[in-house]
């Protein structure tokens, strides 16, 4: 019984994965065919959705979050799946509780102190910060020492440079 | 015997005319006589082009080895030892090293300031050495030996030696100091009639490079940095290892023309098929003193490390140059493997006498050279006495010569660069311009 119920939900769950990815194809297909003004202005709707959820005057948030590097693309693709639509990316060496190792060059031990790792930063209205720390922390887990830090702060303004829109208009 | 054999073919062709009948306008040798001239001279060519390719890979191994702020000024070094090298073995180094019936003193000193001379444009078959090669073949195949050497030398002193101090360095030993001990084994002196034997120079040239650069490495001292106080060695690792892969592949290459133009001679079946033979034992060499120094990394220290296995593979090549002939493949393989091993042992070694050796010259050119010269024993016609006699004479001779030179350069014009010069790079101090400009340094 709950066997067959099982794979009713697995078939169900796919079908579901099959239409969505279907879904996302045909809609990148569709707004590369466009231009950039088109596509800018067809995503629109989605926007004006979220804002509305916010109270006026609510801050813009800024995310932090060091990440190993191997899993840069993978919260790349969590963060664009709920709608974060811009980032910026660092390549960057540190030490946490993960601290460094050893490694022998031509016979001699030495230390890395500093280990490599992916500096985010990504600006979201207030109402969606708590979204994307979550995206972040399933995406960038392995479950071992070192999986990095996410650090939330206010911004006092965010000003879009082209258009000179101001806060949350200009995410 | 093989100038009485040249003189007297000599003889033969200048009478050739006067026995001829009337109607032999012209006597042309046939090809017995002239074959072995043609062969040899283009062995020597074209070995002469493969070592000279050695200073490209000696500059491409040395470049990935330093750190990229040395870059430009290591380079500089590379195509300035070179050059100079070849002009000083024309001025002075050529006939000193070989001065034929011309030694100043017997069996040690040949002739100084004798310039190389070529053979006329366009020689007749008569006035050329028809037993051995042209002039200009054996010259140039000689001149890309020392360059070898000096090659040795920039790499163990890189990262903190200053140009020109070096380069007069290089001056004095490839027009002199190598030629007056070459002399003594290659230019039929005193230790190739006490029966010594080296090939193609695991101790005439790469024991002699590694004496200059051990002095060198000496007197210069260590990078800041590269030991710490309690006595910690701080690896300082190299810019770029696709370089120094590069490099090593091209010295292999290289040195196909170093053992296989040691035949010196092409124009018989023999000949030819020893320089065969030559390249198999060389290629086999280098392979196992490669294959050493990986299993051998990956045993120690749990991961291989390329830059002991490049290392291993040219201790390889370094092993078997003293005696590329006779041995069987194995023996290749074997005398090889041994120069790997003692790389890999050899390199932390040097770091406890706190001797700093950027490249791993001094356990690749002269330890292992050493090595090579030792096993010419279980397979060539030398005898251990002798190889140890020439082993030591070539290191007290070179050891105590550099080391004299290396004093009296640092006192007159002084050896180092600066505190600051070495930690902001020797590029941008020294040379203004840096190899790398657009990408962020380390």
């Amino acid at each position: 019984m709950r066997f067959s119920f099982r794979i009713i939900f697995v078939h169900f769950d796919f079908f579901a994965y099959i239409l969505h990815i279907l879904d996302l194809c045909c809609r990148w297909i569709f707004l590369f065919s466009l231009s950039d003004r088109a596509r800018s202005a067809f995503s629109v709707p989605a926007n004006v959705e979220l804002r509305q959820r916010e109270l006026k005057g609510i801050t813009v948030k800024l995310i932090i979050a060091t990440i190993k590097p191997f899993k840069l693309e993978e919260v790349r693709e969590a963060l664009t799946d709920i709608g974060v639509r811009g980032m910026m990316v660092t390549e960057i060496k540190g030490f946490g509780s993960q601290s460094g190792h050893t490694e022998i060059y031509r016979g001699a031990e030495y230390a890395v102190n500093f280990v490599p790792k992916i500096k985010l930063e990504i600006a979201v209205s207030s109402a969606m910060a708590d979204q994307v720390v979550d995206a972040i922390t399933k995406a960038a887990r392995t479950g071992k020492i070192g999986d990095g830090k996410i650090f939330v702060l206010d911004i006092q303004q965010a000003v879009r440079v082209r258009t000179g829109e101001t806060n949350d208009d200009a995410l | 015997m093989n100038s009485m054999l040249k003189y007297g073919l000599a003889a033969t062709l200048i009478a050739l005319p006067q026995m001829g009948l009337a109607q032999d306008t012209e006597a042309v040798p046939n090809f017995d006589e002239i074959g072995p001239y043609i062969m040899t001279t283009l062995l020597f060519c074209m070995a002469g082009f493969l070592v000279f390719f050695m200073a490209a890979g000696f500059a491409m191994l040395e470049g990935g080895l330093v750190r990229s702020k040395n870059v430009t000024m290591q380079m500089t070094k590379n195509i300035g030892l070179y050059s100079f090298a070849a002009i000083m073995y024309w001025l002075i180094g050529f006939n000193l090293m070989y001065p034929g019936d011309g030694w100043m003193i017997a069996g040690w000193v040949g002739p100084f300031f004798s310039q190389t001379v070529l053979d006329p444009v366009g020689v007749a078959a008569a006035d050329a050495d028809l037993a051995y090669a042209s002039i200009g073949s054996d010259f140039f195949f000689q001149l890309v030996f020392v360059a070898a050497t000096a090659s040795i030398v920039s790499g163990a002193l890189a990262e903190r030696i200053r140009l020109w101090p070096f380069l007069i360095f290089v001056i004095l030993l490839t027009g002199v100091m190598y030629p007056i001990s070459g002399s003594w084994q290659w230019g039929g002196g005193w230790l190739a009639e006490a029966g010594f034997s080296d090939f193609a120079g695991s101790t005439v040239v790469h024991s002699v490079g590694g004496w200059a650069a051990l002095a060198g490495a000496i007197v210069l001292g260590p990078r800041l940095g590269k030991y710490g106080k309690d006595g910690k060695v701080n690896p300082i690792p190299g810019s770029n290892l696709a370089l120094a892969t590069l490099g090593t592949f091209i010295l292999w290459l290289g040195w196909f023309g170093f053992n296989g133009g040691s035949q010196l001679a092409m124009g018989t079946v023999g000949d030819v098929s020893d320089v065969s033979r030559i390249f198999a034992n060389t290629n086999m060499s280098a392979a196992a003193g490669a294959v050493t120094a990986l299993i051998l990394t990956q045993v120690l220290y749990k991961k291989p490390d390329l830059t002991m296995v490049l290392n291993g593979a040219l201790a390889g090549l370094v092993s078997i140059t003293a005696e590329p002939l006779a041995p069987t493949l194995f023996g290749a393989l074997w005398i090889g493997a041994v120069g790997g091993v003692i790389v890999v042992f050899a390199v932390p070694m040097l770091d406890k006498f706190k001797i700093d050796d950027v490249v791993g010259a001094i356990p690749v050119h002269l330890l292992a050279g050493i090595w090579g010269t030792i096993a010419v024993v279980f397979y060539g016609s030398a005898d251990i006495v002798t190889q140890l006699t020439g082993i030591a004479a070539y290191g007290v001779f070179t050891f105590i010569g550099s080391l004299v030179l290396w004093f009296i350069i640092k006192a007159v014009m002084g050896l180092r660069v600066d505190e600051e010069t070495e930690i902001n790079g020797l590029d941008m101090s020294e040379m203004g311009m840096e190899a790398y400009p657009e990408f962020s340094k380390s």
